[in-house]
């Protein structure tokens, strides 16, 4: 099934904002982020994406493509594009964080990048990907399960 | 709103089935609406067609070649770029250009010319001394097995400096260009051989091959023709020079070859016009050559067993000649390697048929398309059954005895090509038609007219063992009326012919708006398989190996000195270019190693530096090299020329060249590279 992602100007618009933040040092925190109004980067606050085995190897392909190099293989943010990144890629052991952060902001930032989230806009989006909800959700598996990671 | 194929299959039908009633007056309401509303708004397909002025063969050609987006081509067809010296990969049917290769002329948009490896691959093939920056580019050849494209690797010539490129279609670069130094000239070439065991290059102005100058009125005895077989080592992928040979051949025009494949598998066929060894008027008032080259009613076809020569280019026999193993012509001769066949008349074309039994040759100056038969041709060099020898000693077979026959064709015929049902196709240059023929009957069943001038044709696979027909390109060199004015050089015109049906349709024109593509070949999508990116990250796009000099990480980004060598280990990613402020002294050589380390599909950055010529592509993983002297001092900013992100604009650095005065240093320039405004900005900005 494919579903529209809404419309992109808003993301633009949430962009333009963050990066007013970042130049001030003070990147808005995720809740001040109107995630309602944002685009939806899956069905995951209606329902959840269904997640085949084959989204899961798209998805592991697509991580050591195209993540892995700031993200680091093992997510823990040491890619061999991180060393220059400001700020640094996230470290996806962090289970704190991954407490706090909801499965549709980690989807949204996948599809549109850093800047949708109230990020760092250096995380670039993906926007091939907003016509593949389930990938987008077995990256999102993925993501989650570098916490179970020592 | 990305349509699944089914949604789309049922637009397409309600499409057509709108069409249908739109087309039939009082049948239909009118108001059928186009999917995607085009630039009719919202009109029904009547609407539009009217206010087109379409008609419903004009729509039925739309809806075979409109292309939706995300849908891929059903052919690729790999052109010539002519004098533009790249070659073009265009989608069948949709007649998109999807990529320019850079081959004999920089092409920027791939950096290719302008790192220290492909500027060094441009100079390996051109005369010591000189970098050709263009090609006269004409006959792409995709490499074959078993008679059949395989995908792997394209061939282009350089007819005007007498070169052939090698371009890997794993990620469609040119990897190598080689020249033969006995060759001045290459109409005839490439062409492979069924396995690409050989890739042919046939010259055409004979000149001595040593390289000497000859008196022009000693043309007969000093001037002579020959055709390359280059050495393909598929391993390598690679042509292998030390490997390869060439056969010496009397100073006709050598023209197009076709290699065997099937029953006349080892065999080649290369005609020849010129015959009567015109050179022009020699300044002596002699018939000029468009004359004097015409006078005889027939030329002769070149039958060369390749897979014999290549026996006899490895023995004694072959003499070194700047450095080519050269098959001498009475050699050719003794060891039957070589026959000639009479065609008529100032042939063009020469074409095996996709089952390897027949040969069509069509004669420029001749109304007629020749079949000859190659069994035929076999026995009567079998029996050794002659009906002369030329000049030079060549046997010549009885052309009655060794044809099937001939089809009257019209005005011109040049080239000729196949499809999958029988039919084969035949261009008729004077009559700006193309001709579909049966094999069987040698018989003409249609002609439709092209636009105009056209030369060469391509069906798809239509050279091959198995062609895939479906389509033909007709390549048109005059476009005349066909496209809005853009003055006095007009592009040339591809035109796009259905042949699947019982009666052939002209569905697209194509404008081509660089040097004179010549000819191209056809091959399915699926049959290229491209990377995606260069992997592992650092590879080189020559060697296609880890380049040793490549900074694998930003980690590595690095500068070193030593003395006045300056190493710049340097990395792109978006959006960083590390490292960012580069400092070095008026005079210093400047060794830029650059790796894209990402691994993200369609991530390219680029890399230029303001003045001094640097521009690189990076395609993800790859590594380039660039070295040059910093001779200009001053500031120049380098960026990346890829909008690679939403921060592509920050993705810079600056490049300081200090100037070699030391008193000068850390002033305003003594000798200014440009001319720079005194005034300074104020501290509030108001300045000026």
């Amino acid at each position: 099934m494919k579903r529209s992602f809404g419309r992109f100007a808003l993301a633009t618009a949430v962009a333009v904002a963050v990066a007013a933040g970042l130049v001030a040092g003070c990147a808005p925190a995720e809740d001040e982020i109107d995630l309602e109004a944002a685009p939806k980067a899956s069905a995951a606050a209606d329902q959840p994406t269904a997640v085949t085995d084959a989204d899961r190897q798209e998805a592991d392909k697509l991580f050591g493509s195209r993540c892995a190099t700031c993200h680091g293989e093992t997510g823990k943010g040491d890619g061999p594009g991180a060393a220059t990144l400001f700020p640094k890629p996230r470290d996806y052991r962090d289970a704190e964080w991954q407490k706090t952060v909801s499965d549709e902001s980690i989807e949204k930032t996948i599809v549109y990048g850093g800047a949708a989230v109230g990020k760092s806009p250096a995380m670039v989006p993906n926007p091939d990907l907003a016509a593949k909800p389930a990938v987008v959700a077995a990256l999102r598996e993925k993501i989650r399960s570098f916490a179970k990671q020592p | 709103m990305n349509m699944p194929w089914n949604g789309r299959s049922r637009a397409a039908l309600a499409l057509a089935t709108g069409l249908a009633l739109a087309v039939a007056p009082g049948c239909g309401d009118g108001k059928t609406r186009v999917a995607g509303k085009g630039g009719g708004g919202s009109a029904s397909i009547a609407e539009l067609m009217k206010a087109r002025d379409l008609s419903e063969a004009d729509v039925v050609a739309a809806l075979k070649t409109y292309t939706p987006t995300g849908v891929k081509d059903e052919f690729l067809m790999f052109a010539s770029g002519g004098h533009g010296g790249n070659a073009l990969v265009i989608g069948v049917p949709s007649m998109r250009i999807l990529k320019y290769i850079g081959v004999f002329t920089p092409e920027p948009w791939q950096g290719y010319g302008f790192d220290d490896e492909t500027k060094a691959l441009l100079a390996s093939g051109s005369p010591e001394g000189k970098t050709l920056t263009w090609g006269d580019m004409h006959h792409p050849a995709l490499s074959e097995t078993d008679g059949v494209y395989d995908g792997q690797v394209l061939f282009v010539n350089d007819k005007a400096n007498a070169r052939v490129a090698v371009v890997d279609l794993q990620d469609f670069t040119t990897q190598q260009i080689v020249h033969s130094a006995i060759l001045r000239s290459d109409h005839g070439g490439a062409f492979v051989t069924p396995n690409t065991e050989y890739v042919i290059e046939g010259g055409q102005f004979p000149a001595p091959l040593d390289g000497s100058v000859a008196d022009i009125e000693k043309y007969d005895d000093f001037y002579r023709g020959a055709v390359m077989f280059w050495k393909f080592d598929r391993a390598k992928k690679r042509i292998d020079p030390a490997a390869s040979f060439a056969i010496e051949m009397p100073p006709y025009f050598q023209d197009l070859a076709d290699a065997g494949k099937l029953a006349s598998d080892g065999w080649c066929f290369l005609n020849s016009f010129n015959t009567e060894r015109s050179y022009g008027t020699g300044g002596a008032g002699l018939p000029p050559m468009e004359s004097g080259a015409s006078r005889n009613d027939m030329d002769y076809l070149h039958v060369i067993n390749w897979r014999q020569a290549e026996q006899v280019a490895a023995s004694d026999k072959a003499q070194v000649i700047q450095g080519v193993r050269v098959i001498p012509l009475g050699v050719a001769v003794e060891e039957g390697l070589l026959h000639f066949v009479p065609e008529p008349k100032s042939p063009h074309g020469v074409d095996v048929t996709p089952n390897g039994e027949e040969i069509c040759i069509a004669g420029k100056l001749s109304t007629q398309a020749t079949v000859f038969s190659f069994a035929r041709i076999k026995e009567h060099i079998d029996q050794k059954k002659y009906a002369g020898k030329d000049p030079y000693g060549v046997p010549i077979l009885p052309f009655k005895d060794v044809i099937r026959g001939q089809v009257e064709m019209g005005l011109g015929p040049l080239h000729t090509q196949f499809d999958d049902k029988g039919f084969a196709y035949t261009t008729l240059f004077i009559e700006s038609k193309i001709a579909r023929w049966s094999l069987k009957d040698l018989k003409v069943i249609e002609k439709i007219p092209v636009h105009y001038n056209v030369g060469h044709l391509s069906v798809a696979g239509g050279d091959t063992a198995k062609p895939d027909g479906r389509f033909l390109i007709s390549m048109n060199k005059w476009a005349i009326d066909r496209f809005a004015d853009v003055g006095p050089l007009l592009p040339q015109n591809f035109q796009l012919i259905d042949i699947a049906g019982d009666s052939m349709q002209l569905l697209y024109d194509m404008p081509l708006p660089l040097g004179e593509p010549h000819y191209a070949q056809m091959i399915k999508t699926e049959l290229i398989k491209p990377w995606e990116a260069y992997t592992p990250v650092g590879m080189n796009q020559l060697t296609h190996q880890p380049d040793p000099h490549a900074p694998k990480s930003a980690q590595e980004a690095r500068i070193e000195r030593n003395g006045d060598v300056v190493d710049v280990y340097m990395t792109l990613v978006r959006s960083t270019i590390t490292p960012d402020t580069i400092k070095v002294k008026e005079g210093d050589t400047l060794k830029f190693h650059v790796t894209n380390v990402e691994q993200t599909r369609d991530a390219t950055h680029g890399f230029c530096i303001a003045d001094y010529n640097v521009n690189l592509s990076m395609e993800p993983g790859k590594a380039a090299n660039v070295t040059f002297v910093a001779d200009r001092p001053g500031v120049f900013p380098f960026y990346c020329t890829e909008f690679c992100s939403a921060l592509h604009m920050e993705m810079g650095g600056f490049l300081l060249v200090e100037p070699k005065n030391e008193n000068a240093a850390g002033t305003a320039a003594a000798d200014p590279p440009r001319n720079r405004a005194d005034a300074k900005p104020s501290a509030d900005g108001e300045g000026g």
